[in-house]
């Protein structure tokens, strides 16, 4: 659906993205991630034709974006992070506004009860809150149905509730089959919902894959969380002993051992043989910001 | 270029525009308030010319020369004692002394001076005061050697007698208030725009540049459509003002607003925020609007700043309605549009090849 290939834009003599290559399958939920000047924001920009480019090539739909903008952008929808309408305009007159620019019909109301506005229709945009301004946002870039959606930093100063909501609209959007591009900061949030991630450091792209096959692609290993009744540093120390056990950790009665799931087994016949009563037991996937650190980490 | 996409543009400008009641206000204060200061300062109601006469003589003949200055209607004169300090009367005013004698002197034939003292700082009003003086001072000669002018004049206009002194300052005033409404609400709705993220959201759209540009010029012209109808409104209520609206005025209003909202467009291009949007703009607006012939001819001016005034389109401007409104001469009320609109079409390229549209 989307296609990145070796994409260069320069701002001076910084390169802010350096040969990012990705592509994007149709109906999925893709995240781009880095820290801040990674080059996220540069390559979403790229995506949306706000920046020219130097170097490389973007394909939507098979459709080159230098050649086809204007195509491009009728079947594509996006939210920014900072959201900016016409002050005095109503929610309704915004989207019937957006809606003819797009050169397409548009039931706007039912946009508006989609994302729970029906109410505020026929108030000024300039009394919206940040939410209700997001929600618009998410309203307007839905206006022709779009094929594609582009995030950046949608939930970027909601709160949890506000966050909530537009987490549940991206994944009901996903579920009708449209493909979204995805920024966020907030790494469980990208873990939630995204289907795949890309990590972009230093305008270069580390990783491209699911979460779980980067954690493995990375070596991350699962913990084991093991709540004992009476714990010890002699069950501590037996633990370490074990081949294949990396590190273990005591917190008040949770003994945290980071090893291959294959020595599962062996490790709790060690804790029990050296009298330790094992109440509760649990796998814990490595999570997206651990997966994140480590790349950034070794990236540098 | 799809017009859908202009007159939505235009549409969606002027919805905002009449929702916020502070930019109505404006934009009929505005005007108004230019109509009644200029047409207070223009229309031709000015106060008489105060001079003093300290009379010395106190005789019939210096009684007559007095009445004689207060019957040109120009000239308020008043007495002041002989024992008075001229200096408390002559700043700005002109004072006029008249000799002891004065009378004796001009029944036996002998030649007779008054004094005139005068402010230097007051230049216009000693120039109005001498010349009324010594029109004065002639027509009292002839009438003494009974001597009968044989040239003399009558003065005719060149247009309609309707015409007062105002109606030529209109077009002037409709000139300056469309390029100053034009110039600044294009800086400034660009940078704001640019500033608050609404130039990149319309970026995502289909909407061209060109696209936007026209809508925008659309919605000024609409703009100034409502300042052009409250300024002659207003002067029409306020000074009786006359004013020929006819199809050449309203194109001149079009292709004029086109001119200064493609410059205020382009112009914007070269601001970063809105502080430096409103200087851009006084520093396009202030010389033109006193180097175009706005408030008073041309040929009042030194003639290097007369040839500055050919190359503003504001002169043109001002031309355009001049010839229209008032002179009736279409022709080159058509000239003057068309060297208008060669302006405003180089703009508007301009404005397109340069709207900062694409982030750098």
């Amino acid at each position: 659906m989307i296609e990145v290939i070796d994409l260069v834009k320069k701002y001076g003599d910084v390169i802010a993205v350096d040969g990012i290559s990705f592509s994007v399958r149709k109906g999925e939920i893709f995240s781009l991630l880095g820290p801040n000047g990674a080059g996220k924001t540069t390559t979403i920009k790229a995506l949306l034709g706000l920046i020219s480019i130097d170097g490389g090539e973007i394909k939507i739909k098979d459709m080159e974006l230098k050649k086809h903008e204007r195509e491009i952008k009728k079947i594509m929808g996006y939210v920014p992070e900072r959201v900016a309408f016409y002050d005095n305009l109503t929610a309704l007159q915004t989207l019937e506004f957006f809606a003819e620019l797009k050169d397409v019909k548009c039931d706007c109301m039912k946009l508006l009860k989609e994302v729970s506005l029906e109410k505020a229709a026929n108030r000024k945009v300039a009394g919206f809150s940040k939410g209700m301004l997001q929600r618009l946002a998410i309203a307007q870039a839905l206006i022709g149905e779009p094929e594609i959606i582009i995030m950046d930093e949608p939930t970027s100063g909601l709160d949890a509730i506000g966050a909530y909501e537009i987490r549940k609209k991206i994944l009901e959007l996903k579920e009708r089959g449209v493909t979204i591009l995805f920024s966020s900061h907030i790494l469980s949030e990208v873990q939630e919902i995204s289907d795949r991630v890309a990590v972009i450091n230093k305008g270069k792209l580390i990783a491209v894959d699911t979460i779980e096959a980067l954690g493995k692609q990375f070596d991350m290993t699962p913990k084991l969380r093991i709540e004992l009744q009476r714990p010890s540093s002699y069950i501590l120390n037996r633990v370490k002993q074990v081949r294949g056990v990396r590190d273990a950790s005591i917190d008040k009665n949770i003994l945290e051992i980071i090893c291959p799931p294959s020595i599962k087994t062996n490790v709790i016949k060690v804790i029990e043989d050296a009298g330790g009563k094992i109440l509760d037991f649990k796998t814990v996937e490595p999570s997206l910001e651990e997966i994140f650190m480590r790349m950034v980490r070794e990236d540098e | 270029m799809k017009i859908r996409r202009v007159v939505a543009e235009t549409s969606a400008s002027i919805r905002n525009w009449y929702r916020s009641r502070a930019s109505v206000f404006w934009t009929l204060a505005f005007p108004i308030m230019l109509i009644l200061i200029f047409g207070a300062i223009f229309s031709g109601g000015g106060e008489n010319y105060e001079v003093y006469v300290m009379d010395h003589d106190n005789s019939f003949f210096s009684h007559e020369f007095i009445h004689y200055l207060n019957s040109t209607g120009v000239i308020d004169v008043k007495n002041i004692g002989e024992n008075e300090s001229l200096k408390n009367y002559v700043k700005n005013a002109v004072v006029i002394s008249i000799p002891q004698g004065f009378g004796d002197n001009l029944s036996e034939g002998k030649h007779v001076e008054i004094e005139v003292y005068v402010d230097p700082s007051n230049q216009q009003t000693n120039q109005v005061v001498e010349n009324i003086l010594s029109a004065v001072i002639n027509n009292i000669n002839f009438r003494i050697y009974n001597i009968t002018p044989i040239i003399t004049y009558t003065e005719k206009k060149i247009v309609g007698e309707k015409y007062t002194f105002i109606d030529f300052f209109v077009p002037g005033i409709i000139g300056m208030t469309i390029m100053t409404s034009s110039v600044y609400a294009s800086i400034e709705m660009s940078v704001k725009y640019r500033k608050m993220g609404l130039l990149k959201k319309l970026l995502t759209t289909p909407m061209s540049r060109g696209e936007w540009l026209f809508g925008r010029m659309l919605y000024q012209v609409v703009i100034n459509s409502i300042s052009f109808v409250a300024i002659i409104i207003t002067g029409m209520a306020i000074y009786s003002m006359h004013a020929n609206i006819n199809l050449l005025s309203i194109l001149a209003l079009i292709i004029s607003t086109f001119a200064f909202t493609g410059t205020g467009m382009f112009l914007s291009r070269f601001v970063k925020d809105e502080e430096t949007a409103d200087s851009a703009a006084s520093a396009i607006i202030f010389p033109m609007m006193f180097l175009s012939g706005t408030f008073f001819p041309l040929q009042l001016m030194p003639s290097f700043l007369q040839i500055i005034a050919k190359f503003l389109p504001l002169y043109y401007v001002n031309e355009s309605f001049r010839n229209a409104m008032i002179y009736m001469d279409y022709k080159l009320a058509l000239f003057n549009m068309a060297v208008v609109a060669v302006y405003a079409a180089v703009v508007f390229i301009l404005g397109v090849m340069f709207t900062k549209w694409k982030e750098e």
